[in-house]
């Protein structure tokens, strides 16, 4: 097999002095669905934060290589130009900034970053209004300002639309189904499997096997206590829904 | 901690300067000659002398940059004809009246007055004294329309030294006086050029807008030029008539380094509507004042403004908002950004006298700071005297939203990207409340050049 997208090696990472990660290894390849589930609090979007470049996170140990790259060396929007994406748990509202310039100029942001041509605001427009009505939602959302204002399902939809309008090549969703309602879920997973193709990689972070059910993953890990304590295919996402965590806690 | 003074030798300098200066130039000043300028000045200076310089005793100078102000004697400029100026191109895109003033003179070669329509008066302070100084006092409207005795009862409160002094200085200004019912249709552009200087050198500038009653008008006042020489000591004196309505706009286009004093006061009468914004932008002092008098029921008054100030810069805004009068509105939003050791003060005051009743009343001002060198200071105050009132007010200081930093940066955007983002942001929803198309993107491209300067500096 050949070397994978995303591989992470021994990673430890701590907040405000409390080691949060205590050893993460994992590997997804390319193309490949993978899905993290786990209790509350085990460090699922401390990873996703770490991944994504946040500030705050001190890594103590290990390392990430992303496509040949070290992902730790890079700046989130280096991360971002070279095709990683995260949809926030919680995603931020940012009153005053339109949604419609903010997801214009960061996808011209990473395509001159990649040394590629800006894309008009006509072509943009095109691109979004389509992206839009596939995943159901009002063109009212691009006038409006960022989160600002959204309901919970709303910015979960808004996290989507950005990831199908920035292509990206590692998407990693963090609890990107939490909040949502049974159409809006359907709608989305639809919108995240219209995105699977043998160059993108998703990591799909979930307490619900429900999402699991439209996304259908090619593994499954369950990560405890800061550590991937198993790993599985799909059948492991049903068995922690019948058993629970219980059997992961830290004693 | 700042001391609460300068030495007193310091303002004794100061005001020894500007007598030198008064005697130097009062015979040849607009209007010199006739009794009843020459008895205002001279009244105005004795005034200037009895309310004495700007010091931090003062309550409303606590925080302003006294030390920018009387540390060095700005002497009145002399005017110049052999220097070129640097006059910028018009600011306001589309038909406009446009008048240039350079060093505090009217410079007819650089104004393009245009045709205002019948019942508008566009002229300058000189002109008017000059060609018909009893009709000017007329004219003006009120017989002590510009007089001294009416700015003070307007704000209030005394001292009020440099609106003094300006009186008694004023070397020239713009002019607008609208009759009833006259709209004034297309925007006029004020630019106040200073030349670089090596010396001190103060510019009086008085500005004059009465607007009769269902009148009309858009106003834009610029600063350009300057360089760390110059003082500006600006006061732009306003009547707004009865169901009248003025959309006034101040900015700072010019350098970084020069000090300015600017002071707008307005009286609303009835269903008046007065519509100001400030940008003040600046690494040397600004002080930028705004007193409406809400004289009569149902007026509305909205003062809004944008402060960007870095290097070692400092913004002193004070308002001041009196409801005289039953179901009078007001609305202010400012915004302030400040970088490196830049300090900025906000004192926004609401006053709601006893026949106010049914005012409506908000202020809303916060202060972003983009390093830990940088300060702000809000100081809402409310002073309400009678019952059936809805206030509110709200300020805060913070630095930018780390979260909405990081949103921004793991979509793409550069770190100074996301920075300039946000800042437009913050500062963008003052400058929507401009209801001029041309004079709200004129403000939106000058806080964005700004803007940028801000950014640039610090990151
Ligand atoms: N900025 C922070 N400051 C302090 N503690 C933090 C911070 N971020 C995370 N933690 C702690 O790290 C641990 C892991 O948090 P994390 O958010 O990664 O969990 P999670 O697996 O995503 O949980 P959930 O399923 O509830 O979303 C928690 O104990 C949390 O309190
Ligand atoms: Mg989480």
């Amino acid at each position: 097999m050949s070397e994978p997208l995303l591989s992470i090696r021994n990673l430890r990472a701590s907040v405000d002095d409390k080691e949060v990660l205590k050893g993460i290894d994992l590997s997804v390849a390319a193309g490949e669905v993978a899905a993290i589930m786990g209790p509350n609090g085990s460090g699922k979007s401390t990873l996703s934060n770490v991944l994504a470049g946040r500030d705050g996170y001190e890594v103590t140990d290990g390392e990430v290589r992303y496509d040949g790259q070290d992902l730790l060396a890079m700046e989130p929007e280096e991360r971002a130009a070279t095709g990683v994406f995260m949809a926030f748990q919680y995603p931020v509202e940012i009153p005053g900034v339109v949604n419609a310039t903010f997801t214009r100029t960061a996808l011209n942001a990473q395509r001159k970053a990649r040394g590629e041509s800006a894309i008009d605001a006509i072509d943009f427009l095109k691109r979004a209004r389509a992206t839009l009505g596939r995943l159901e939602m009002d063109e009212d959302f691009l006038r409006r300002d960022v989160n600002a204002g959204f309901s919970g399902g709303e910015k979960k939809r808004n996290e989507i639309f950005q990831m199908a309008m920035l292509e990206p090549r590692l998407a990693i969703l963090d609890e990107t189904d939490s909040g949502l309602d049974i159409d809006a879920l359907r709608i989305v997973a639809t919108g995240v499997n219209a995105m699977r193709n043998p160059e993108r990689t998703l990591v799909v972070i979930t307490h619900y096997q429900r999402l699991l059910e439209y996304v259908v993953p090619d593994s499954v890990h369950v990560l405890a206590d800061g550590r991937i304590a198993r790993s599985g295919d799909r059948e492991l996402a049903l068995e922690l829904e019948r058993a629970g965590y219980a059997a992961f806690q830290p004693a | 901690m700042r001391p609460s003074s300068q030495p007193d030798t310091m303002t004794d300098a100061w005001l020894a300067g500007q007598r030198t200066a008064f005697a130097a130039c009062r015979d040849s000043l607009p209007g010199s000659g006739t009794p009843w300028v020459d008895a205002l000045r001279a009244e105005a200076f004795r005034q200037f002398e009895e309310d004495g310089p700007p010091t931090a005793r003062i309550e409303e100078w606590r925080s302003g940059p006294t030390a920018a102000l009387t540390g060095q004697v700005f002497a009145p400029a002399a005017p110049d004809g052999a220097r070129a100026a640097a006059v910028p191109a018009p600011y306001l895109e589309g038909p406009r009246h446009r008048l240039v003033f350079v060093d505090g003179r009217f410079s007819p070669d650089h104004s393009d007055a245009g045709e205002p329509p019948e019942g508008v008066r566009l002229t300058t302070l000189s002109a008017l004294l000059a060609e018909n100084p009893q009709a000017a006092r007329d004219l003006i409207g009120d017989p002590d329309a510009f007089a001294e005795e009416r700015l003070s009862r307007v704000t209030d409160r005394r001292p009020q030294a440099l609106v003094a002094l300006n009186t008694a200085l004023a070397s020239d200004g713009a002019v607008l006086l609208i009759e009833d019912g006259v709209a004034l249709a297309h925007p006029l552009e004020v630019v106040h050029v200073a030349r670089e200087t090596e010396e001190p050198r103060a510019h009086h500038l008085r500005t004059l807008i009465a607007l009769g009653a269902g009148a009309r008008a858009h106003v834009v006042e610029v600063h350009a030029g300057g360089s760390a020489g110059v003082w500006t000591n600006h006061v732009t004196d306003i009547a707004v008539g009865a169901g009248a309505r003025l959309e006034h706009v101040r900015a700072d286009a010019g350098s970084e380094t020069a000090v300015h004093v600017n002071v707008a006061h307005a009286r609303l009468r009835a269903g008046a509507a007065y519509a100001g914004f400030v940008l003040a932008a600046t690494g040397g002092a600004v002080r930028t004042e705004t007193r409406l008098s809400l004289e009569e029921p149902g007026a509305d008054g909205e003062v809004n403004g944008v402060c960007l100030a870095r290097e070692s810069g400092h913004i002193d805004a004070l308002t001041r908002l009196d409801h005289h009068a039953r179901e009078g509105t007001s609305r202010q939003l400012w915004r302030g950004i400040f970088a490196d050791t830049a300090r900025g003060a906000f004192q926004g005051r609401i006053r709601v006298l006893p026949d106010a009743s049914g005012t409506n009343a908000a202020l809303d001002n916060r202060n972003l700071l983009l390093n830990a060198g940088a300060r702000a200071e809000s100081k809402p105050e409310l002073e309400i005297l009678t019952d059936d009132v809805a206030c509110s007010h709200a300020s805060a200081t913070g630095e930018l939203d780390a979260d909405a930093l990081f949103y921004l940066r793991s979509r793409g955007l550069s770190e100074q990207l996301a920075r300039a983002l946000l800042m437009e942001a913050f500062t963008g929803a003052v400058a929507d409340r401009i209801a001029h198309e041309g004079m709200r993107e004129f403000v939106r491209r000058l806080v964005d050049d700004r803007l940028h300067a801000l950014g640039s500096a610090t990151s």
